[in-house]
């Protein structure tokens, strides 16, 4: 046998075992209903989390606009804080707001070119997030809803091609 | 079965602090109290060593930091850390490039943001009641494809490479649980 083709495999004691009774513990609808219910809870303070996210935003891209120079460094601000709506929005309801925060992600996500096309699709981006949040739209939005995230997808796949 | 998880002790890195109330709501609804939760790598890295944490849950970016890398030093040895502790990454980077190098640096699990409640509580039940062996190769240390539940004889074996490609857990696999996990996320 060839040296460089040994692996060794190894059983680590497991403490975790003598923690974790297989009883006693909630069933997972109650913990799934409990959970939601803290989470709602939460909604409030979420409102202004991502009220302030989106203010953020709007900042740093007009801040990109007006100096170009920041530009870079402002985009991946931006890119920082789509990401933590991204990862928060669905949980509270607002799955279109994890949508669009996705796409413009996706816009962002290798540092960006910077120039005003990817400026300007930035900016429908965000607008798109602030209309979301004033209209307090929850779930996807329906039909238009969809339409709009695959619009701004197609947007997106465009000018990274170009 | 409904498992009580209440004893467990669970650190949460993430740069956020939303995700650290997100987190301890629905860890508080599976019963787990004794959460802590931090944004900085460095001040994990002593949580992990002073606290000794049954679960540790990380995103993969924190700050300008890399979540991963950290993960790796707990695999490789961190002075008083243990590096068997069951690693959850819960992260919105799930492109395949950072999915690669979640499995190449040891983690059990990835769940992608939004963070599903049904599925935490299903992986943190599995790296609990099913814990995986470990295999050490040249280029990998970290859980074994298989569960324990089918245990090796003794408690170490070695083999060939061609047993080992078998044993290391292949990235499709944890992306195939990233899709599962957005289908169903809260």
């Amino acid at each position: 046998m060839k040296e460089n083709t040994h692996f060794e495999v190894i059983n680590p004691p497991n403490s975790l075992a003598s923690k974790v009774s297989p009883t006693g513990g909630p069933e997972l609808e109650t913990i799934v209903r409990e959970a939601e219910e803290a989470l709602e809870d939460l909604h409030e303070s979420y409102l202004t989390w991502v009220r302030q996210d989106l203010d953020q935003l709007d900042r740093m891209l007009k801040q990109a606009l007006a100096e170009p120079e920041t530009a870079p460094a402002k985009l991946k601000s931006i890119y920082q804080t789509s990401h933590d709506i991204k990862g928060q929005g669905a949980t509270f309801e607002f799955p279109l707001l994890t949508h669009i925060a996705s796409s413009l992600c996706t816009l962002l996500a290798d540092g960006g070119k910077s120039d005003q096309v990817m400026l300007a699709l930035a900016r429908i981006h965000i607008d798109a997030l602030n209309v979301v949040l004033k209209e307090n739209i929850r779930g996807m939005g329906g039909v238009q809803g969809k339409q709009m995230v695959e619009m701004l997808r197609t947007a997106v796949d465009k000018v990274l091609a170009g | 079965m409904a498992y009580d998880l209440s004893a467990l002790k669970v650190l949460v890195v993430d740069d956020n602090a939303h995700m650290h109330q997100i987190m301890r709501s629905i860890l508080g609804a599976m019963r787990i109290k004794d959460v802590r939760c931090v944004a900085d790598l460095e001040l994990a890295l002593k949580e992990m060593a002073a606290w000794s944490p049954d679960i540790l849950v990380a995103d993969i970016l924190i700050g300008e930091h890399d979540g991963l890398e950290f993960i790796g030093r707990i695999r490789n040895g961190e002075k008083g850390v243990n590096p068997y502790i069951p690693v959850l990454v819960l992260t919105g980077h799930t492109e395949r490039r950072q999915i690669t190098r979640a499995r190449d640096v040891g983690v059990h699990e990835v769940l992608a943001k939004p963070v599903s409640i049904e599925n935490l509580y299903r992986r943190f039940v599995s790296m609990v009641v099913n814990p995986r062996p470990f295999v050490r190769t040249k280029a990998y240390f970290g859980p074994c494809r298989r569960r324990q539940e089918k245990p090796f004889q003794g408690a170490e074996r070695r083999g060939s490479a061609e047993t080992e490609a078998e044993l290391v857990p292949p990235v499709e696999e944890l992306e195939e649980d990233i899709k599962d996990s957005q289908g169903q996320a809260a």
